[in-house]
């Protein structure tokens, strides 16, 4: 019997193949990276400084959107194929490892995800500066990096919910009231008391977020909200492995 | 006394079938033993609490009392799992992936050598249509990929729930001369089915369930009533043994 490293490396590309062969989500991530970077188009007409750091502005509050809708997208679309083809009964049944099983299909839509903010952040930096391939290398990483680390809690998050219901109506809405509860988190620390530690159950996705209508990326996230983001990861990772499944 | 190969020990499961019903007792105080090297049929009407045997055989299920054991360790430890091979009723094959690669990931997760997947295509007669996808199966090519699913890794002991459901009479020919090659290499099998004359054909013995309790077991030869008639089949005696069940 091989140990847990192959395991997860299997799992990961089985997994990665279900998203490549998913034409569906493709499309929409490739129109999605497009919008978000659509002040590309409109710069040539030339707005005031004003309304052009405002499209910008947009734009990276788009990418941000649209990008947690894709790791959604992204981790459902693995999950739904699992239940719909149940081969989860037969993995267990043979006793393979059910954290090589979560954490394979964390870095399959990890890598989704780290192409969406690649791409999109390419196009946003091009659309800012009006040069494509602008941003250094060292710029591109942060900026991307950060978004990348965001968009894969988001998938985390979504495996993780699939440990209370086999619903994919649940699943969904779950994830998207956690990902809203995420971005609560200051609002809900000045609040205190009940509000404070409802808000507790999702990570603070708000300190993982390009300042909106600001038009640099968020580059100054610490070592420690990226601990926190991964010690949630953990947890929801933790849940991910006690997924419901009808036997 | 050798260790049985599987052994259930007045295993009783209930489940909750919803607010009218309450719950369901699927299985009520289920024994049985299966020998090294034996094929038996579980056999039963729907419903009887067959496929929940398998489970609880696999450690999918645990049992509400009681226990079962393969080869003598608890159903669900890994050492036990690495032993069984199993055919679930439905799915359990990657529908994204083409024949020859679900059983190379197969193979690799469970380190199995990869020379096995060519020789497993061949013996379930899926060579030519090895690298099309899953999805585009028929219900007959799906089950003869389960089955080289559930035996590629070597297992000694193989649970199939109902391998011949949805198979044309030639596709169930295929699966039986299969089953037959593994008897002939000393595997223990547990099938359910349907097909009681293929039952009689292969297996040696039979145990027969209803409403989650043994009501018969025995060698196919004495469950028909001692003498080799042929007149009579298993499907009478299973009828007029419900009929007998019935109060
Ligand atoms: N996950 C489940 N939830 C609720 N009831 C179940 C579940 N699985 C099985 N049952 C019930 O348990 C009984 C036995 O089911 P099963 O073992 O699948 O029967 P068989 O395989 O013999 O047709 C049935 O009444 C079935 O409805
Ligand atoms: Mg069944």
């Amino acid at each position: 019997m091989i140990r847990g490293g192959p395991q997860i490396w299997a799992h990961a590309k089985f997994s990665w193949l279900s998203l490549q062969r998913s034409p569906g989500l493709w499309v929409v991530g490739f129109v999605a990276a497009m919008s978000a970077g659509s002040g590309l188009f409109w710069r040539d007409f030339s707005f005031g400084e004003a309304e052009g750091r405002f499209v910008l502005g947009f734009g990276w509050g788009l990418q941000n959107l649209l990008g947690m809708g894709l790791a959604l997208a992204a981790a459902v679309q693995i999950w739904a194929r699992d239940q719909e083809d149940k081969t989860l009964p037969v993995w267990r049944a043979r006793g393979l490892s059910l954290w090589a099983l979560a954490t394979g299909r964390l870095l399959a839509a990890g890598l989704f995800c780290a192409i969406f903010a690649v791409g999109s952040t390419l196009v946003l930096a091009w659309a800012q500066t009006g040069k494509p391939g602008a941003l250094a290398f060292a710029q591109l990483f942060a900026s991307a990096g950060w978004l990348t680390l965001k968009l894969t809690l988001v998938a985390t998050m979504t495996f993780g919910v699939t440990r209370i219901s086999r619903n994919t109506g649940f699943v969904i809405g779950a994830t998207t009231g956690l990902i809203l509860l995420g971005h609560l988190r200051p609002w809900a620390g000045e609040l205190g008391g009940v509000p404070m530690v409802i808000s507790w159950l999702a990570p603070d996705l708000s300190s993982l977020s390009p300042a909106m209508g600001q038009q640099q990326p968020n580059l100054d996230a610490g070592v420690v909200r990226a601990l926190a983001a991964a010690g949630y990861g953990v947890v929801f990772l933790g849940l991910a492995t006690r997924e419901q499944s009808n036997e | 006394m050798a260790t049985a190969a599987l052994r259930f020990d007045g295993v009783t499961k209930e489940f909750y079938a919803g607010r009218e019903a309450g719950r369901v007792r699927a299985l009520d105080a289920f024994s049985a033993e299966i020998g090294v090297g034996t094929i038996v049929g579980l056999l039963g009407p729907n419903g009887c609490g067959k496929s929940t045997a398998l489970k609880c055989a696999l450690g999918l299920l645990s049992p509400d009392h009681g226990q079962v054991r393969v080869h003598g360790l608890p159903a669900g430890s890994v050492k036990a799992c690495h032993t069984v091979g199993y055919l679930p009723e439905r799915g359990g094959v990657p529908s994204h992936l083409t024949a020859r690669e679900a059983l190379q990931w197969w193979a690799w997760v469970n380190g199995t050598d990869q020379q096995a997947v060519a020789t497993s295509l061949e013996a379930v007669g899926l060579t030519a249509a090895a690298d099309r996808r899953v999805a585009s199966f028929s219900k007959g090519m799906r089950q003869r990929l389960a089955l080289a699913q559930a035996w590629l890794p070597r297992p000694s002991i193989l649970l199939l729930d109902e391998p011949f459901s949805g198979v044309d009479p030639r596709g169930v020919d295929r699966l039986v001369e299969m089953i037959m090659a593994e008897k002939q290499a000393g595997k223990t099998i547990l099938l359910t089915s349907h097909l009681l004359p293929r039952v009689e054909q292969i297996c040696d013995e039979v145990i027969l369930v209803d409403r989650g309790r043994v009501i018969v077991a025995g060698t196919v030869a004495t469950v028909l009533g001692g003498e080799p008639v042929r007149s009579r089949g298993l499907d009478d005696v299973f009828r007029e043994r419900l009929e007998g069940n019935k109060s």
